[in-house]
């Protein structure tokens, strides 16, 4: 069930109805409603894992109890130890147990062995990247004293399953939002009013941004070598946006309905294509992923490589951000796509700026910033795009086709694929977004414009501008792209 | 009674949605309505003819089911032809000639069929006591790979097929209807009937129109005039463009997962068992010359049987000629009689492959 899809609407039009009228303050009743509409939402797109789901909620949801029984003991470690194997263990069985087991079967085949390693008939669950680190974040936590074992596993349990975020995120942390499944829920009109102005802004991301891109990007990554440098240029810009459009987008909407519904769930983007250099960039995309990894691994590898200066930094980076790769699959593309990005960290390490606060964004009295800030802002895009290039192919041969194709003598000629001209009016729309977060940088979403549109009437207006554009400039759907992850 | 101040705000937050969705709801009406009056994709009414003055792309399969539920009761079709649009080189007439005189048949073709769209089909016939007495399947790699319900406005099925939501189907058309890019298309071409690049997928690039039989849904493309016309230039202009490209792969790497196509395949044949129905299975011969992957292929012969399988693809006489497509992707009328001829004679390996000229006329 997709959120841009009437089953949708249908099933959050009710789910709100009787979540307010029904069961209006009674927080046990609101949650338990929770929970099934969440198991109903996973099994409609995922019923033979809906178990795995509910059995790993249980066991994680003991293990914790047993973690805060024996604080003080050596078991507490253990008990933590053995709930991270596990999820770690899940992650490892369901999304990667294949890709090891076929790269062991290739290096032995490199050095002459032959091997019968046959490879398992393993579906990947839905959400089990999400789900599992909310989980392993959660035993860790306690263990770590920073939050107590949750009392009421029906709480805990639509922590874990929380439909807005349970496909693709934001990775909630439990000690942000268990608290608010045990508060009152009281409905808050401003809340929920910018709930819904953030819904429209993401299903405009995904619908007219993301949804028109990729026609292109499809296009021409299914025959790379019919394209010219430019073209391949042009579409891993257009690439950049797509996915930024259509994660953002599907963020924006989870968000969202988290708001209505009372929540306030971690944010997951902050215009990352503003950053001035990798790091910001890193502190901007998939915040609720990097965060939590900068929590649980980074920071324990930093302090455990503490001796080793700077190359312990470096080593650190580099575990981690092969870790993010890792994160998004079982592909050698997603560990370079990781080590790539680490590297563009060496030199911020070496200057020591990995660290320092960016420095404030100054901006002349037109809004445009400095010539140093704005080439500084290009160049980390143009960096990220090339990275998702690798991050977009599905082997390092196609993402060395695309490079050697990319960088020829045609990218100097004019960009050539099918509705070139009709692209012409995803570009403007590009403009108009990139231009209209520029603005609204420093809001939560772009269309918190109360404060720079008064009028009610002209805020309607743009909303819908907005809602027809789904109508007029809508591409052919496209499930999200962090759907596979 | 006391009532919260939580549910006040609700009530006061869901008003205020439903005027703001009201105010919107009207001028949407009003928009749709339109588009349903207008009906650029000849899906919200029923029609005789689909293509007089039309240059519009239509979606196939839908065209096909509409004529046919409209027909049903006056031809008492039971010899049926599915494929994709690389099967409207077969035509009923041609196929009749072989078949005993009391058979009426029906071309129940899609645009961008795949195996998944042909199975719902013969399906959908079975479950309205439809009687299927002969059927050919014309299929292809492109064919056997589609195992789902397709999206978008040209290749969706209809909803009485597919048993999906008439509400997504109809959306769907609204929504391509809709679209700023067919909008400005739409103008464009009225104005000036010129086909551009940028309108490819929504109007057909032939300036001749296509014609069609109302009755057996048999299509001929626009093309057909034109080579008629003029073959020499016809091809020369294609050529010119890249169209038959030299470096035609001939082999098919990919290794693929037939357990999808496996449970199509065998759901068309269980159907057919119960129908006793005379059937054929033709494998397209495709201007890229990649035979069929022989995994594919023993599928085919093991759910069919080897005997009803003919397949043309890969290198021979058909492929190696271009004067046997009017495009890199669709082979002739010439070519699917030929087919026809061979397939009614002899079993493929006991023949040889006949020589087709390039330029053959019609």
């Amino acid at each position: 069930m997709l959120f841009n899809s009437i089953n949708f609407v249908i099933f959050f039009s009710i789910l709100f109805l009787v979540y307010y009228f029904v069961l209006d303050e009674k927080t046990k009743f609101q949650n338990w409603l929770l929970l099934l509409s969440s198991y109903f939402f996973y099994g409609f797109a995922d019923l033979k894992m809906l178990s795995l789901l509910i059995g790993s909620t249980l066991v994680f949801f003991y293990l914790g109890k047993f973690i805060g029984a024996e604080y003080n003991s050596y078991k507490s470690s253990w008990y933590t130890k053995i709930a991270v194997i596990l999820g770690v263990g899940l992650l490892i069985y369901f999304k990667y147990m294949n890709f090891f087991i076929e790269s062991f079967a290739s290096l032995f085949g490199m050095i002459g062995l032959r091997s019968n390693f046959g490879t398992f008939n393993i579906i990947i669950p839905l959400g089990i990247s999400f789900f599992t680190f909310k989980l392993i974040s959660y035993v860790i936590d306690i263990h770590r004293r920073k939050i107590e074992p949750a009392e009421d596993l029906i709480a805990f349990a639509t922590y874990v399953a929380f439909f807005p975020t349970i496909m693709s995120g934001p990775i909630d942390r439990p000690n942000l939002f268990i608290p608010q499944l045990l508060e009152k829920r009281i409905f808050d009109y401003s809340l929920a009013v910018d709930g819904s102005r953030q819904i429209l802004w993401g299903l405009f991301q995904k619908l007219v941004i993301a949804d028109n891109l990729a026609i292109y990007t499809n296009q021409v990554w299914a025959n790379i070598s019919d394209y010219s440098g430019s073209t391949l240029l042009l579409i891993a810009v257009f690439y950049a946006f797509q996915l930024y459009t259509d994660f953002s987008g599907y963020s924006h909407i989870a968000i969202g309905v988290g708001k209505l519904l009372g929540f306030r769930i971690t944010a997951n983007f902050n215009y990352p294509f503003f950053s001035r250099d990798v790091a910001e960039y890193w502190r901007k995309w998939h915040m609720s992923l990097t965060s939590w990894l900068t929590d649980y691994v980074f920071i324990p590898l930093n302090v455990e490589f503490r001796n080793y200066g700077n190359y312990g930094i470096i080593l650190a980076i580099m575990i981690n951000m092969l870790v993010v790769g890792m994160w998004h699959g079982a592909n050698f593309t997603f560990a370079v796509f990781g080590i790539y990005h680490g590297l563009l960290f060496i030199p911020l390490i070496l200057s020591g700026k990995i660290f320092k606060k960016s420095k404030k964004l100054i901006v002349n009295r037109f809004g445009i910033p400095s010539s140093e800030d704005l080439i500084k802002m290009l160049s980390t895009f143009m960096l990220v795009t090339l990275g998702l290039v690798i991050f977009r192919a599905k082997s390092m041969t196609q993402t060395l086709e695309y490079f050697s194709r990319m960088f020829s003598r045609s990218i100097f000629s004019i960009p050539q694929f099918q509705g070139r001209l009709a692209a012409l009016l995803i570009v403007f729309g590009i403009l108009i977004m990139v231009v209209i977060e520029w603005i609204q940088r420093r809001k939560d979403h772009p269309l918190q414009i109360d404060s720079i549109v008064k009028h009610r009437q002209l805020r309607w207006l743009i909303y819908y501008t907005l809602l027809s554009a789904f109508w007029f400039f809508s591409g052919e759907g496209q499930q999200f792209v962090y759907f596979q992850f | 009674m006391c009532i919260s101040s939580s549910r006040l705000n609700m009530v006061l937050f869901i008003k205020v949605v439903l005027k703001f969705l009201t105010y919107y709801s009207l001028a949407l009406i009003f928009v749709v309505l339109s588009a349903i009056c207008i009906d650029s994709f000849y899906v919200f009414k029923d029609y005789e003819h689909y293509y007089a003055g039309n240059q519009v792309s239509l979606n196939r399969g839908v065209l096909s089911f509409n004529r046919f539920n409209n027909n049903k009761e006056n031809n008492k079709y039971d010899s049926f032809i599915f494929g994709s649009s690389r099967s409207i080189a077969f035509k009923c007439s041609e196929w009749e000639k072989y078949l005993a005189a009391e058979h009426s048949s029906y071309h129940f073709d899609s645009l961008g069929e795949g195996i998944y769209g042909i199975s719902i089909k013969i399906k959908y016939l079975d479950s309205i006591g439809q009687r299927i007495r002969n059927a050919i399947i014309i299929i292809d790699q492109d064919v056997l790979s589609i195992t789902n319900n397709r999206d978008g406005h040209l290749f969706i099925a209809h909803p009485s097929i597919s048993n999906e939501s008439k509400l997504e189907y109809y959306y769907t058309f609204i929504k391509a209807q809709l679209n700023i890019k067919f909008i400005i298309a739409q103008i464009d071409y009225a104005g000036f009937k010129k086909y551009r690049p940028y309108m490819s997928n929504l109007f057909s690039n032939v300036s001749e129109p296509f014609i069609e039989d109302p009755i057996t849904n048999d299509l001929w493309y626009g093309e057909d005039k034109m080579i008629r016309d003029d073959s020499t230039r016809y091809y020369d202009r294609l050529i010119q463009a890249g169209v038959f490209y030299d470096d035609r792969p001939q082999n098919d790497k990919h290794i693929y997962d037939i357990e999808d196509e496996w449970l199509l395949l065998s759901n068309i044949k269980d159907i057919f068992t119960s129908h006793h129905t005379q059937y054929k299975i033709i494998i397209s011969p495709l201007y890229n010359q990649i035979a069929l992957h022989e995994k594919q292929v023993k599928m085919l012969e093991a759910i069919f049987g080897a005997e009803n399988i003919y397949n043309y693809s890969g290198v021979n006489e058909y492929t190696n000629n271009y004067g046997n497509y009017y495009e890199q992707s669709h082979f002739r009328t010439h070519v699917a009689n030929q087919i026809f001829e061979d397939i009614y004679q002899t079993k493929i390996g006991e023949q040889e492959y006949p020589k087709v000229a390039p330029y053959v006329q019609f």
